[in-house]
């Protein structure tokens, strides 16, 4: 046996970094055997979640900009009051094909002017928020697993988790997630997952005066949503990203971004 | 043996780091980690547990029908949180029967009024004390077993004197005491569960044709209080006769009077989140063929007293 000083110390540096490796990979939680929706352990008391898997539909046709959903948001979750779980865009186009887009205070109280330059075309309004995808940018990222998603579809933040790193608030592509001031930590909306849960529907589906708002239950085969979405010529937002967004747009306009 | 302690050395410095992980692990992943996937499984409960403060539009309907009616025209859509937002204080549950106790309210208004005008009619023809008790006592031989009881305030006392020791008020009632001074109407619940009593206190406050006889008194005075008792199961009774009587496509609305969960929270009753599926689950084959716009009362007689059995079998 060849008993090389130099080479013994290599050996003996390489069994160290291996074991710190292994403390490491010992240290990263292990997801459970429910992550793997379809083998969750028949023993373990399991939510109805798996009954669910709900999606959100809106009409932009019937969207007028009234921000009552924003407030009826801000209201239910606490929002922080510089900072929106939902917020109202307004698309204004102009006949040589500009887009005036504007969000005032994130339509929280209504809209006023016009702000587009030219005779104005098309004006819609498009309420947004998050999309609740089914491949999700922002919890790939997260390095603690503070951001997940429940078998239901629903994306949620665990507060007392997250690191306040804001990764999954640059990986969003759709803009909705902020570091709440108060907390130092992610905030985006749940879908008002404290009333789904209940039976209730989400705020801003529940203040929605023109039923802008949709929400349901894919796996209830009586929900009107599924109708919806299968039969009313729905799109999502940047479809190209293949984040298979569940929040549906009926009326959709190819100047929407 | 030499030519192993390189072996042994890197076999106790793994341990070390396997201890010291599992101790790391042990201390810093959360114990509910990784129950349902890459996340701590409390965290689901704890936002369960959130309590929903915006309110259904229609658990407005519990209590404010009126509004409820009035919302038309340009308000038909618009939610009533838009304007009157609902807060955790304000959708607060309702405490006790209140359903009832508005009801009797409204009732025992229409009867002191009633009871009042007896009073004024008579006292102007010039009918002394005794009179007077004869016609409370009279006006108490009713069906709704309510009495009638009229006690003397401060203006009466002073002009005609105290009235007879049994027609004075008990001495430290304290409800009389307050609403002859302050001039408030008062309904309290009071007794046992099934025997409660309504006891209801309408103070005569002095109007302009009072001074005619009451000289000594002044505009705004309380002149007296009228006492009206009566069981409230008689009031439940004829609450229910009220709702029986209602239009069949407004049967529904009449139940939540009482039944406040039929619209607004399924989460707790989900024998009624689907009406329809409710109806046919419960039809039954002798009832002909199924209707779903059936009023509540077609299935549920037996809840209900004989009286508005009788009602709803005609």
């Amino acid at each position: 046996m060849h008993n090389d000083p130099k080479n013994r110390r290599e050996f003996l540096k390489a069994c160290a970094a291996a074991g710190a490796a292994g403390v490491w990979v010992l240290l990263i939680p292990r997801p459970g055997a429910a992550q793997r929706v379809h083998h969750i352990d028949p023993s373990l008391q399991v939510p109805d979640w798996m009954d669910h898997y709900y999606a959100y539909v809106i009409d932009l046709n019937k969207c007028i900009g009234c921000g009552n959903c924003v407030r009826a948001c801000k209201r239910e979750n606490k929002v922080h009051e510089k900072f929106f779980r939902t917020w109202v865009e307004r698309y204004q186009i102009t006949d040589e094909d500009h887009v005036y887009v504007e969000s005032p205070n994130g339509g929280h109280d209504g809209f006023s002017g016009n702000v587009a330059h030219g005779k104005v075309t098309r004006s819609f309004f498009v309420p947004k928020m998050c999309n609740h995808c089914r491949n999700t940018p922002c919890t790939q990222v997260c390095p603690v697993h503070a951001s997940y998603q429940t078998p239901e579809g629903v994306i949620l933040v665990d507060k007392k988790r997250c690191i306040g790193c804001a990764y999954c608030v640059q990986a969003c592509p759709y803009g909705s997630r902020f570091i709440d001031p108060r907390t130092h930590t992610a905030d985006k909306c749940t879908w008002c997952y404290h009333r789904i849960t209940k039976g209730l529907l989400p705020a801003c589906v529940t203040v929605c005066p023109t039923n802008t708002r949709r929400f349901g239950d894919l796996k209830d085969e009586d929900d009107q949503i599924r109708e919806l979405i299968h039969n009313a010529r729905s799109s999502v937002l940047k479809p190209d990203l293949n984040t298979e967004p569940f929040c549906f747009y009926i009326g959709f306009d190819r100047a929407i971004r | 043996m030499n030519s192993y302690q390189h072996l042994s050395r890197a076999a106790t410095l793994l341990a070390i780091l396997l201890f010291a992980g599992i101790v790391l692990r042990a201390n810093f992943v959360p114990a509910s980690f990784g129950k349902w996937g890459a996340y701590r499984a409390d965290h689901i409960d704890e936002e369960r547990d959130r309590k929903p403060l915006i309110k259904a539009d229609d658990s407005c309907l519990d209590c404010h029908e009126k509004e409820w009616d009035m919302a038309d025209g340009k308000h038909a859509n618009v939610p009533c949180a838009d304007c009157h937002f609902l807060d955790g204080e304000h959708a607060r549950p309702l405490e006790g029967d209140q359903s009832l106790n508005e009801f009797a309210l409204a009732e025992s208004r229409k009867n002191s009024q009633m009871v009042f005008k007896s009073l004024f009619a008579a006292m102007k023809e010039g009918w002394d004390q005794d009179d007077i008790e004869k016609l409370s006592l009279m006006l108490s031989q009713n069906e709704w077993g309510m009495r009638v009881r009229v006690y003397r305030g401060e203006p009466v006392i002073r002009q005609f004197g105290e009235a007879l020791p049994a027609r004075q008020a008990p001495a430290g009632d304290v409800d009389i005491r307050k609403a002859l001074l302050s001039g408030e109407e008062s309904l309290k619940i009071e007794g046992e569960r099934d025997a409660e009593v309504a006891r209801y206190l309408f103070p005569l406050k002095v109007e302009t044709p009072c001074l005619e006889c009451h000289t000594k008194a002044r505009i705004g005075e309380v002149n007296g209080v009228i006492e009206l008792l009566y069981p409230l199961n008689r009031m439940k009774l004829k609450m229910h006769t009220k709702l029986a009587d209602m239009p069949v496509d407004r049967s529904r609305e009449a139940c939540q009077v009482c039944h406040r969960f039929l619209n607004s929270r399924p989460e707790k009753h989900p024998q009624v989140k689907d009406f329809d599926e409710h109806i046919k689950k419960g039809w039954k084959a002798d009832m002909g063929p199924v209707d779903l716009g059936a009023p509540c009362l077609r299935c549920h007689k037996a809840h209900i007293p004989s009286i508005v059995k009788k009602n709803v079998n005609a």
